[in-house]
């Protein structure tokens, strides 16, 4: 899942429809507002959104609305927050190593 | 240290003021036997580009399950007091994706809370 989830957001046009989605559930028509894209193209870009499990689909009488899937969100939010954490640590293990490598320099 | 991960989404950016000059810092990011040391739960697959002592990125994957793979990019310049100002941005890249020649810029998302 996560691997879909990579992928589908691996291009920029469906970044950005995701991102358009973030801000709250539109219809296919209003998403391609200010985008230069088809109507075929765009319910193309959902579907991958769709399989991927970032985005679903609802029925609102006589249209579909799409809206950011919760769960896909949490996927992202996990490699988020593992690697905000991961990151400091690991550089405040270069600054000890790279000033020891200094320090053992000038003791030569 | 300071840093700041301001971006949400697939990437991540940090920047850090290291004590060190930017030469030594560049050794402790290529050299594998310094890299190790400090970054040790990553596996490096490639070097994808490798400016001397200004930029170098990565391709990494984690050692650990589920082997998630990332570019990972560092950006080097001169510091305050002689030290370096790293720049860091770590982006997640699934591993049957090709590898981007110049991407990470555009990768920034916003998402609701």
């Amino acid at each position: 899942m996560e691997q879909a989830i990579f992928k589908a957001l691996g291009d920029a046009t469906r970044r950005h429809i995701f991102e358009k989605l973030a801000d709250g559930p539109q219809s296919a028509t209003a998403l391609r507002d200010g985008m230069a894209i088809s109507q075929p193209a765009m319910s193309q870009h959902l579907a991958v959104l769709r399989e991927a499990g970032l985005v679903q689909e609802k029925r609102v009488g006589r249209f579909t609305e799409y809206a950011v899937e919760p769960q896909g969100l949490a996927v992202l939010g996990g490699w988020l927050a593992k690697y905000r954490a991961y990151w400091p640590e690991r550089l405040a293990g270069l600054e000890a190593l790279t000033v020891e490598m200094e320090r053992g320099e000038k003791a030569r | 240290m300071s840093d700041s991960d301001a971006a949400s989404g697939t990437v991540l950016h940090f920047e850090v003021e290291l004590t060190a000059r930017p030469e030594t810092v560049w050794r402790a990011l290529r050299e594998e036997g310094y890299r190790r040391a400090w970054l040790p739960d990553q596996t490096v697959l490639e070097v994808l580009q490798e400016e001397r002592p200004e930029r170098l990125s990565l391709l990494v994957e984690e050692a650990e399950p589920p082997h998630a793979r990332g570019i990972v990019t560092f950006d080097l310049e001169p510091g305050r007091q002689g030290g370096t100002r790293l720049r860091l941005v770590h982006l997640h890249r699934p591993a049957h994706l090709p590898i981007p020649a110049n991407d990470g810029g555009d990768m920034v998302m916003r998402l609701a809370a």
